[in-house]
């Protein structure tokens, strides 16, 4: 099993990369604390959150053993496929059939997440509706989501830490 | 993340303190010259501050903070104040002073520093995520 390309690494690796722009908007907004017209921006980092991780449960929905299984089980389909498409017949109905059933199984197993799902970067600039110099960044608000983000920032490098120390300890104990 | 991005939000923070200094370095000038009535141009001195403008595309990958341009205020009319006794006397005896209000200044000197040290804290706050995601390899 690709434990680096399916496993948890993409998804805490998404989450670190929504922070950090949502970080960067923030610097940009109190860059602009004192531009005429300014509007302060944001990113919807709760709503891909949400989406990286509700797709970490809805894989398996159940427990991390069985989301590891899951895993084998593409495996096996993956492989499945590969073979029927290496002995593949132009134009033969069932082979075609078969193909599509195999790729349908993968689907089912891991719904997983798409890259234009969870583009990171919905920025919502805040519309006002007079063309007014007033700007709208709030230097306290723009601070606290800051700190917001640089705590979840921090929090996932931590997890990654321990999911990682984890794995190491499972390669160590096997010897 | 593409590597340029941590340097990205760096440099956002940069433009926004280059534009904080540059406008104080603005201030300065206009309150050490709050009462010269002598000026290359001829006549008394004339106030002069920054604009900022936001620099920007379409997308929130083309953040690049903020953006100054020199304003100038040549429609102001001077402050006359009677004393003919000063070398640069008009002939009714009025002296044409600067129209600099040192209140209005002093006030957009505090709003300056404010804004610099807020963008100082948000350099620092970057750069300590910057550093935290080097602790993944520890």
């Amino acid at each position: 099993m690709d434990m680096f390309s399916q496993g948890f690494i993409p998804k805490y690796e998404r989450s670190l990369d929504v922070l950090s722009a949502r970080h960067r908007v923030i610097g940009h907004n109190v860059a602009n604390v004192n531009t005429p017209g300014y509007r302060a921006k944001d990113v919807d980092f709760q709503k891909v959150l949400g989406n990286v991780f509700s797709s970490f449960e809805a894989v398996s929905g159940r427990n991390e053993q069985e989301r590891y299984i899951d895993g084998f089980e593409r495996r096996i389909y993956e492989n499945m496929e590969e073979r029927v498409k290496r002995s593949y017949v132009p134009g033969n109905e069932a082979h075609e059939e078969l193909i599509r059933e195999i790729s349908q199984l993968k689907y089912d197993i891991d719904p997983g997440f798409e890259d234009e799902d969870l583009e990171p970067f919905t920025v919502n600039p805040v519309t006002l509706n007079d063309d007014s110099p007033y700007n709208d960044v709030e230097i306290d608000e723009q601070m606290t989501k800051m700190s917001e983000t640089q705590i979840l920032y921090d929090l996932m490098i931590a997890a990654v830490q321990k999911r990682f120390s984890q794995v190491r300890s499972a390669i160590k104990e096997s010897v | 993340m593409e590597v340029g991005s941590v340097f990205t939000s760096f440099g956002i923070s940069s433009s926004a303190l280059t534009a904080q200094r540059k406008r104080m370095d603005f201030i300065a000038n206009n309150l050490a010259n709050a009462y010269t009535t002598r000026t290359e141009e001829g006549g008394p001195y004339k106030r002069q501050d920054i604009v900022f403008k936001e620099k920007a595309g379409d997308s929130a990958e083309s953040l690049r903070g903020v953006a100054f341009e020199q304003a100038n205020f040549e429609d102001i009319k001077p402050k006359l104040i009677f004393d003919p006794e000063h070398p640069d006397a008009r002939e009714d005896g009025f002296v044409e002073y600067p129209d600099i209000n040192v209140v209005n200044e002093m006030v957009s000197m505090v709003k300056a520093t404010r804004a610099y040290e807020a963008n100082v804290q948000v350099f620092a706050s970057a750069k300590a995520m910057t550093k935290k995601a080097f602790d993944i390899l520890k």
